[in-house]
């Protein structure tokens, strides 16, 4: 599993936000703007290290790799040790959900879309931020020694495949933000 | 993690209760404990304030 690349090399991933600073920060603007102002149900999941949810004061995280849930607890962040597929979370409790660059790295996001629209209350708010499949940062990426490590088996998507996935697992696109391979998309649970 | 996540954690597995035991805590902080799902028989360790929720079934233990 793509996963325990995650456990072996936590430093190595975690090191990749502070030697591309200007992406990250970014990427971090971007979402900031659609992401729904969080309070203290709102839940990141693949919360990785931290690196999204502490600046977003998002106060809770569902990651499946130890290494970096601790990093993202000593970031502050309320870890759960979970899978996206499986969350370990009630019907209906969360408000808001963020998911950055974890669709590429799941099996199948069908799953992990379904217990999210789960989760959430009704009007609940989904922002995910991907790379897309073919675009800038994804050609980028493959060419990139450190970041190879972590896409080498990843699996991208168009943001129209992401908008019909959505559509699907009971979801309305609210807002998308797709510039430079790199899109931000806001969908609420409607039904 | 805080005692009271309880109130919106569930089994990954059957989303049925969790009952928290607590081997070592630091004020409202568990630190050190066990999540059992009766339904499923299976027991959720809580390591260094982690509970560890990745799904499992009894015969994996």
């Amino acid at each position: 599993m793509s996963e325990d690349i995650f456990e072996q090399f936590s430093g190595d991933y975690d090191c990749w936000f502070e030697e591309h600073r200007a992406e990250y920060r970014a990427e971090l603007a971007r979402i900031r703007r659609l992401f729904p102002r969080p309070d203290s149900r709102a839940l990141e999941v693949g919360v990785g290290s931290g690196r999204f949810a502490a600046p977003l004061g998002v106060p809770l995280g569902l990651e499946p790799s130890r290494a970096l849930g601790r990093m993202a607890r000593r970031r502050g962040i309320e870890v759960i040790r979970g899978r996206a597929e499986s969350i370990p979370i009630r019907d209906g409790s969360c408000s808001s959900v963020l998911m950055v660059t974890v669709i590429c790295f799941l099996d199948d996001p069908v799953p992990a879309f379904e217990e999210i629209h789960r989760i959430l209350v009704p009007g609940g708010t989904l922002v995910l931020g991907f790379i897309e499949r073919e675009g800038e940062v994804a050609r980028k990426y493959l060419h990139e020694k450190g970041k190879h490590r972590f896409l080498s088996r990843a699996r991208f998507y168009s943001s129209g495949e992401v908008r019909e996935l959505l559509g699907r697992t009971g979801f309305s696109v609210m807002a998308i933000d797709s510039r430079a391979g790199f899109s931000v998309i806001a969908a609420r649970k409607d039904r | 993690m805080r005692k009271n996540l309880m109130e919106i954690l569930c089994c990954p597995v059957c989303k049925g209760e969790l009952e928290l035991t607590v081997t070592e805590e630091s004020g409202e902080e568990v630190l050190e404990g066990t999540l059992r799902c009766a339904a499923c028989s299976v027991d959720y360790p809580i390591s260094e304030g982690i509970p560890n929720l990745l799904p499992k079934t009894a015969c994996e233990d």
